[in-house]
């Protein structure tokens, strides 16, 4: 068939182009092999460093398995507070459904996330300064294509919604910044028409950076597992290494391995926890309770088990405790001021 | 005209716009702009527009250097109202000096703020008094007025006035990132970060978002920050070329057309077209450049229009936004190109990183189809039980039941039309005001055809229609699958994807072309300019589908409104029409509403009257719409509309008739006649001619002639209408016009016998009845010029 044959044609001509591409890719980047400045551990350092010299408190990870770093529990409540307040944490994130067998080239189960919070009465400049911290980290400008695309975001089960950039190097999102509206059900954005009254009012702002996508561009390697914690010298802590087995079998676990029947008790076990650690009016025992169900919410959705209408169901209870806990929060930041008075009566 | 003209040149930028408001907002911006000018008399020569995710710019030039004066008559209260008995001014009067002293100090003080020389303003501090008013007559009498003459300001004034506000007003409260205000002005969408005000080279002051305009601009704000002066509107854009950036959309649009067909042609392909990838990527880029790339060729096995949705879209919002190529066979390549930001990719970085995302994501598409596979549609259906189509009108499952019983009905009423039964052929369509009637009717109908619903089947099965059972066993087979699809992986990635996928899936599991084609095509067309599904049975179930979820929504008070349509019931509705007519379907959809209302049990709030008269109102509406795309004028819209819509193959073939033939002579007398006839029958009941007075003492010739016309022109229009030659129907009529003409000079049809003027009246109605089976010809517009209609 002609078909066939001129389409084989033009394959091979589209193949050499790209041979020639990939070869001159190859002079700048040193056949795959990542460049001492693209490691893991400094990507995360420079940016750290980055946002610390602008005030930001480096936080310790969460140790509950969380599917965006926004939902740490130290940055979610800290949010909702008022007082202007930066801080970072670089936390690893789980996504079950991302889990590929080890076999993708930049989706894995598990990844690395350093997410900036800031509660920021000068939000307009944030965009610079995310913009500046990739400058910083060494991504030329001249040699990449980034884009800024606008980026609404919304998450049922934390009543949370908001709206933002997305980043894109090079075709392969990196990071997004998101402008909160609404966390744990509660309005962050009163009186949108602005008035003045809240002209003073800080906005809530979530930078988040994918470290392995960042880490790739920067190196030009075509895999993440090709990336290394500490750079070329030290090819013992290659991603690979790190990584690839635990992707492996982080996808037999979900394929094969997880127990419906388990996690459903889990799941409900742990609704009731939460259930019970808002009726003694504990803030984060609710909170951390209820998104550890997310987690297991989640895996039993990718089981098949959990029918878009039963995850709605889920949604809505894990939101009201979510809820349950941001409005104790809140009334917790408000009744020592009462208590004062009280004394003061007294 | 002023000797010199002006020029003023406005650039707004920002942090990055969402690319779906651009462009929106700049239309808001230039039409805002132009109209404030046009209505102050102020119309410039020339005025250009752009914009981009950072800037929206425009320019006008040519402009008047300043207002016209003006001669103004400020009214006040009438006359007798002014001066009370003794001849003293009343408190009306009062007032109004009043306030036309506020207004003369307040223009004056406006004006010294502008620094006007002294010896301008001196002068005007005289006061308007009592004895400066004159009277003027109106319409509803004599008003006390003041005239006096303005003086027109300087361009820079008005601009200066206009400008802020029109940038106050354009910017909706929900395109807004930030909910601050720390200025009068609301902030922009996003950000700004410089505003260029120029008119004539000086900076015209202007304040948005707490930035102060300025002479300068800059080209890609990431690339390029340097700013740059700018002294004029051509070195603005030469400045701006310079720097690659293309700030005119429609220009941005064909370069970055020629660059991604460049980057094609560069990896031996041609592209394959999407307008909605590019008016997106016209938006996000300032630059217009494109990379090619390559992936590995195996992936094309794959199915190809989950490649090339992959390429457009990328997975999990990676945003690859990026073409698949053909060979000029029409084979896929294994290749892509994208629209970047800048002119070229100097280490090749950017296309490495493109071609690293395309694998990723075309791996993503092979897991994804895999995991598909392992279950079958069929079992798939039956999960949609458990998946939402509505909270309050139930799960897929429930929707796809409904759609069953829908189906045999619209097989049935499919059926009896090909049978030989046109509908429009009732005389009830011929009576005029029926919507009332048919809505009652059909509820009863179907209330009835509720319990025979099976019989419906089997009898068509029966009656050895065999394409008819065919359809409707093809039909039975298809409904179940139909929206299995929503449980695949592929349409959680791509919802866009819907029916494709299932239509995709459904091939690979051997169901026969034409069901798995029915399914492929449900959500056709997308657009008015679309093609409808491909089969008879794809036709069917595209109808039926929509209908159920128009009338579900309609059925819970969803009606559209002018400004909100959220379930985009108004595209339902014409994607229904779109397929009666091109389809030439005989569906009448009331039927089928009110059967569709008693299968949503107890879920519908509003009752079944209600829903059907709001369906036909919905109809209507997009039948104008959608009959004016096709080119059809709005006369004779209205004209065949009126005698009949439920069937719309025949109304469109009426439509067409009067649109062919409205140029012939002698139309212009019929249609002259048709709006005599409506005013003189009105109101009447339909009369029936009595033959012994015609040809009797009392009758006339022209009478007689009239009615014998009339009933041989009957005759053929019958044969003509049955078999839907409504061209020849209107010509039949024609030959009437010079004997109504005739029947009109010599017979007084109010004849104050009784009976001579119900029997006049009665051949007026036997001759109205007649081109009342193509359309109401009073409604035809008679000085339409004949070229129009194509």
């Amino acid at each position: 068939m002609t078909g066939r044959k001129s389409q084989e044609t033009a394959q091979k001509a589209a193949r050499k182009t790209a041979h020639d591409a990939t070869r001159s890719a190859e002079r700048a980047e040193t056949a795959g092999t990542p460049r001492d400045d693209a490691s893991l551990q400094r990507v995360v350092r420079r940016l750290t460093a980055f946002w610390e010299e602008r005030g930001c408190a480096t936080l310790p990870p969460c140790c509950l398995s969380i599917a965006a770093s926004i939902l740490h529990p130290k940055t979610f409540f800290q949010l909702l507070d008022d007082d202007p307040w930066s801080g970072l944490v670089v936390q690893p994130v789980c996504r079950w459904a991302d889990a590929r067998r080890g076999v993708h080239p930049f989706r894995t189960s598990v990844h690395l996330q350093l997410h900036v919070a800031r509660v920021d009465p000068e939000p307009r400049g944030v965009r610079d300064l995310v913009l500046e911290s990739l400058w910083d980290l060494g991504i030329d400008r001249h040699l990449h294509h980034l884009r800024l695309d606008d980026w609404a975001w919304s998450h049922d089960a934390v009543g949370a919604a908001g709206r933002g950039w997305r980043l894109t190097l090079d075709g392969i999102g990196i990071g997004r910044i998101t402008f909160l509206h609404r966390l744990g059900g509660v309005d962050l954005a009163p009186a949108r028409d602005g008035d003045g009254d809240d002209a003073g009012l800080p906005l809530r702002l979530d930078v988040t950076y994918g470290i392995e996508h960042l880490a790739m561009a920067l190196a030009g390697v075509d895999s993440v597992y090709r990336l290394s914690w500490r750079g070329r010298a030290e090819q013992n802590l290659s991603y690979d290494r790190l990584r690839r087995r635990d992707e492996e079998e982080a996808s037999r676990y979900v394929e094969e391995v997880a127990s419906v029947e388990h996690l459903r008790g889990v799941l409900d076990g742990l609704e009731r926890e939460a259930e019970r650690c808002r009726e003694a009016g504990l803030v984060r025992p609710t909170y951390e309770r209820a998104i550890e169900g997310l987690s297991i919410l989640d895996l039993l959705e990718l089981r098949g088990d959990v029918s878009p209408r039963e995850r709605e169901g889920w949604d809505r209870r894990i939101r009201h405790l979510v809820s349950a806990a941001a409005e104790l929060h809140l009334a917790r930041r408000e009744s020592p001021a009462e208590t004062k008075e009280d004394d003061a009566d007294a | 005209m002023p000797e010199t003209t002006s020029e003023y040149l406005l650039e707004i930028r920002s942090q990055e716009l969402a690319p779906s408001g651009v462009t929106s907002l700049l239309r808001r911006l230039a039409t805002r702009l132009f109209e404030d000018l046009m209505s102050r008399g102020l119309p410039p020569e020339e005025m250009r527009t752009g914009a981009t995710l950072r800037r929206v710019y425009v320019a006008v030039r040519g402009l008047p250097a300043k207002e016209k004066d003006r001669h103004v008559e400020d009214l006040g209260p009438p006359v007798e109202e002014a001066w009370d008995e003794d001849g003293e001014p009343t408190d009306a009067l009062r007032g109004f000096v009043e306030r036309l002293k506020e207004e003369q100090a307040g223009e004056s003080s406006e004006e010294q703020t502008e620094e006007l020389p002294e010896e301008q303003t001196e002068g005007q501090g005289e006061e308007i008094g009592v004895g400066d008013l004159t009277t003027v007559k109106t319409e509803r009498g004599d008003y006390v007025a003041y005239l006096h003459d303005v003086e027109g300001r300087p361009i820079g004034d008005v601009l200066g006035e206009i400008v802020p506000r029109i940038l106050h007003e354009i910017v909706r409260p929900s395109d807004r990132l930030l909910w601050q205000t720390g200025d009068d002005l609301p902030p922009w969408p996003r950000p700004v970060t410089g505003v260029l005000s120029l008119l004539d080279g000086e900076i015209l002051p202007l304040r948005l978002d707490g930035v102060d305009a300025g002479s300068v601009s800059v080209g890609n704000a990431l690339l390029d920050p340097e700013p740059f002066e700018v002294e004029s509107w051509s070195a603005y854009l030469e400045a701006l070329e310079e720097r690659g950036v293309v700030p005119g959309l429609e220009e941005r649009r064909s370069a970055l057309r020629r660059a991604l067909d460049d980057a094609a042609r560069a990896l031996g392909g041609t592209r394959v077209e999407n307008d909605d990838l590019l008016d997106r990527l016209v938006a996000l880029v300032e630059i217009p450049g494109a990379v090619g790339g390559v992936f590995d060729a195996q992936l094309l096995t794959l199915p190809e229009e989950l490649v090339v949705a992959t390429l457009a879209q990328g997975a999990g919002g990676h945003g690859m936004d990026s073409f698949a190529l053909r060979d000029e066979e029409g084979a896929l390549l294994p290749a892509f190109v994208a629209a970047v930001d800048r002119r070229d990719d100097p280490e090749g970085r950017i296309r490495a990183g493109l071609e690293r995302a395309c694998a990723g994501d075309l791996a993503d598409l092979r897991f994804h189809v895999q995991n598909d596979r392992r279950v079958p549609l069929a079992r798939r259906a039956r999960r949609l039980a458990d998946v939402t189509f509505h909270e309050r009108l139930g799960s897929w499952a429930e929707k796809s039941e409904r759609l069953e019983a829908l189906v045999r009905t619209a097989v049935a009423e499919l059926e009896k039309s090909t049978a030989g039964n046109i509908a429009g052929d009732d005389p009830k369509d011929v009576t005029g005001d029926i919507a009332q009637d048919i809505t009652e009717d059909i509820t009863q109908d179907i209330t009835d055809a509720g319990d025979d619903e099976r019989d419906d089947g089997s009898e068509a099965a029966e009656a050895g229609e065999s394409r008819g059972s065919e359809l409707l066993a093809a039909a039975l087979e298809t409904v179940p699958l139909l929206k299995a699809d929503l449980t695949t992986e592929i349409v959680r990635e791509f919802p866009e994807l819907r029916g494709t996928a299932g239509g995709l899936y459904a091939r690979d599991e051997g169901f026969v072309e034409t069901i798995w084609q029915a399914i492929y095509d449900q959500y056709r067309p997308g657009g008015v300019d679309q093609e409808i599904p491909r089969s008879r049975l794809g036709q069917v179930l595209a109808v039926v589908d929509r209908l159920d979820s128009l009338v579900g929504f309609l059925g819970l008070g969803a009606a559209p409104t002018a400004s909100r349509d959220p379930y985009s019931l108004r595209r339902m509705a014409t994607g229904m029409i779109h397929i009666l007519t091109d389809g030439g379907l005989e569906l009448d959809l009331e039927i089928l509403a009110a059967r569709d209302v008693l299968l949503h049990d107890d879920r519908l709030e509003r009752d079944a009257a209600e829903i059907v008269r709001r369906l036909r109102s919905l109809l209507d509406d997009r039948l104008v719409y959608f009959l004016g795309r096709r080119g059809f004028h709005y006369d004779e819209i209205e004209a065949a509309t009126a005698v009949g819509v439920s069937n719309v193959p025949d109304l469109v073939a009426r439509l067409e008739a009067l649109q062919a033939l409205r140029g012939e002579e002698g139309f212009p007398a019929l249609v002259q006649a048709a709006k005599r006839i409506a005013n003189i029958v009105l109101d009447q009941p339909e009369h029936e001619v009595d033959p012994e007075l015609l040809y009797g003492e009392t009758g006339a010739a022209a009478e007689r002639e009239l009615h014998e016309a009339a009933l041989a022109a009957a005759e053929t229009v019958r044969e003509a209408a049955a078999e839907r030659r409504y061209e020849d129907c209107l010509r039949a009529v024609l030959e009437l016009a010079p004997l109504l003409d005739t029947f009109f000079a010599e017979v007084l049809v109010m004849d104050e016998d009784e009976r001579l003027r119900a029997n006049r009246l009665a051949i007026l109605q036997e001759c109205r009845r007649l081109y009342w089976r193509v359309g109401r010809l009073k409604a035809m517009s008679v000085d339409h010029p004949e070229a129009e209609a194509s």
